[in-house]
């Protein structure tokens, strides 16, 4: 089976709005839950900035955005993936 | 602060859109509008109201600008006012930093232990068995606490087998170390200045974001739009609050129009060398111990709380002290710009001058974002940091005072480390000016728990930060 890809921006509006939580909160879960998952970092996520109206911290799920991403919205996204 | 929550995001969010504001010169023109973009028509609140929360934008602003919410002139001046004054003042108002804002302050109720209905009105009875004060009676198989004799002692919650009492406690005074914070008849929180030590942790606590700390952002704005050379002075806890290096960081520093990067670390070093010799010379002179004195919080809390532990600080300067010191007189017609990680840095520089302003870590960030600066990808190549010894930054984080300094003492150097002040370390420290004999003779004192990089006014999670720190080689 193919790992989801997470990507997490850490562009400095995503990281300061709460994304440099999101980030340790992913690196720091069971391996049983981050094994599902590939986390990676990245810069921006396509489509999400402020002038498209959407709000940090931003996440991406299998090329699937998500805006103020929290750890609950990310790991709900991974499974609907893995479904 | 490091735990998320939307007191924060919103905190952010206002300081980088002033930045925007700023950068675009439309402070003036536009700040009123801030609670508008925030709180639009049809939002969902976190109060009554939408017009309830952007009212209570409007105070938040007032602080950013510079102003505390108790230097209101008019209930009916808005934000642009305010901005105004901001613009045409020589320099920050040099006066209490913490205020708190009644409007958003929640009144949150007194102190209790109170029974949920996890309690399953046991055989055992242990919440009333166990209660000291006889206040607990089970009604229709519910345990009921009499709050009017209930005196807080926690014994039902520890005793209770389903875990169904819980302690409600009040996020700001709970926190704080010394007991500075009580109610108003309104049951609004006031601090008691006399007493507060400015360790931040009500700001870090409040979960309305009604306790604000004065800021120096537009006079630094100001200073580098200006033809001034302006020197930014990091605090060691700032090499570990962006996931990028040291000259990156120091490129998106400058990319902001700062002229001049320099480490307090620079500075750590001396302080490192005399700490240990200070230690060396207080020990032959028979004393029981010494203690650290770097923390700007535990400088407070000796001066106004514990005097009797004034004896055993350490009189060697801080490491923004000495950096300060040689800067002023190496640079004397620049601004100097303290980074800071916490509220009690921002007065130590304030009130002995080391530096014409200082700006929290959090604002830097706020910075960057406004400025569309991505700390990751700044390069310049004619950045240069210069070669800062790896111990001096440890400073940053809870224990590395006592492992630097314990390095060129030796080893008779015994440390004692506080990591994170409570109202029981509080006491702790106040008995050890009478002990007779100690098993140690050094204490390091941290107020916030890890270090700087947990001051109220971080962005980082302090583990990450602390080993972005050690790695930095």
């Amino acid at each position: 089976m193919n790992k989801i890809k997470v990507e997490i921006s850490i562009g400095t509006y995503s990281y300061i709005m709460g994304g440099a939580q999101l980030l340790e909160a992913l690196k720091n879960l069971e391996p049983s839950v981050s094994e599902l998952f590939d986390l990676v970092p990245v810069i921006s996520i396509a489509n999400c900035n402020e002038d498209t109206g959407h709000k940090p911290p931003y996440v991406s799920v299998n090329g699937n955005p998500l805006e103020e991403a929290t750890l609950a919205f990310v790991l709900t996204a991974v499974r609907r993936e893995i479904k | 602060m490091t735990v998320r929550n939307n007191a924060m995001i919103t905190r952010r969010e206002l300081i980088r859109r002033i930045c925007t504001l700023f950068k675009n010169n439309q402070l003036v023109e536009q700040i009123d509008r801030i609670q508008l973009h925030m709180r639009p028509k049809d939002s969902n609140s976190f109060r009554c109201c939408i017009y309830k929360d952007r009212a209570i934008i409007n105070y938040k602003i007032m602080p950013i600008l510079g102003y505390r919410v108790d230097e209101e002139c008019d209930e009916l001046d808005p934000p642009s006012f305010y901005a105004k004054m901001a613009m045409v003042r020589d320099k920050p108002i040099p006066d209490r930093l913490i205020s708190v804002i009644g409007e958003a302050c929640s009144s949150c109720p007194s102190e209790s232990y109170q029974v949920t209905n996890l309690c399953q009105g046991c055989e055992g009875q242990f919440c009333m068995m166990n209660c000291p004060k006889n206040c607990i009676e089970m009604v229709n198989g519910h345990a009921i606490i009499d709050q009017e004799k209930c005196v807080l002692c926690g014994r039902c919650q520890s005793v209770c087998p389903f875990h169904a009492i819980v302690h409600m406690g009040i996020p700001c005074s709970e926190n704080c170390p010394v007991d500075a914070i009580t109610k108003d008849t309104m049951g609004k929180a006031v601090i008691n200045h006399e007493i507060c030590i400015r360790c931040g942790k009500c700001l870090d606590h409040c979960p309305y974001g009604a306790i604000t700390e004065r800021s120096h952002l537009i006079d630094v704005l100001k200073a580098l739009r200006s033809e001034e050379t302006v020197v930014a002075l990091i605090a060691p806890a700032l090499a570990g609050q962006f996931k990028c290096t040291l000259s990156q960081l120091t490129a998106a520093i400058q990319q902001v129009g700062f002229d001049q990067v320099i480490e307090v670390a620079e500075g750590a070093e001396e302080t490192i060398r005399l700490e240990g010799k200070e230690w060396e010379h207080k020990m032959a002179a028979g004393q029981k111990f010494l203690t650290s004195s770097c923390c700007a919080s535990y400088q407070q809390l000796v001066a106004r709380v514990c005097p009797s532990l004034g004896e055993f600080v350490s009189d060697t300067p801080s490491p923004l002290s000495l950096t300060a010191g040689m800067l002023k007189s190496s640079q004397n017609n620049s601004k100097l710009v303290f980074i800071s990680p916490c509220i009690a840095k921002k007065l130590e520089s304030q009130s002995h001058q080391l530096t014409d302003f200082t700006l929290t870590i959090e604002e830097l960030g706020a910075m960057f974002a406004a400025y569309g600066v991505e700390f990751n990808t700044a390069i310049d190549n004619e950045v240069q940091t210069k070669q800062v010894d790896k111990s001096a930054r440890c400073f940053a984080y809870s224990g590395g005072v006592s492992q630097a300094v314990g390095r060129k003492a030796g080893d008779e150097f015994k440390p004692h480390i506080i990591n994170g002040l409570n109202r029981k370390e509080v006491k702790w420290l106040q008995n050890q000016t009478k002990a007779i004999k100690t098993d140690f003779n050094f204490i390091e004192v941290m107020v916030c728990e890890g270090g700087c990089v947990n001051g109220c006014d971080v962005i980082a999670n302090p583990l990450a930060a602390t080993n972005q720190i050690r790695n930095i080689s």
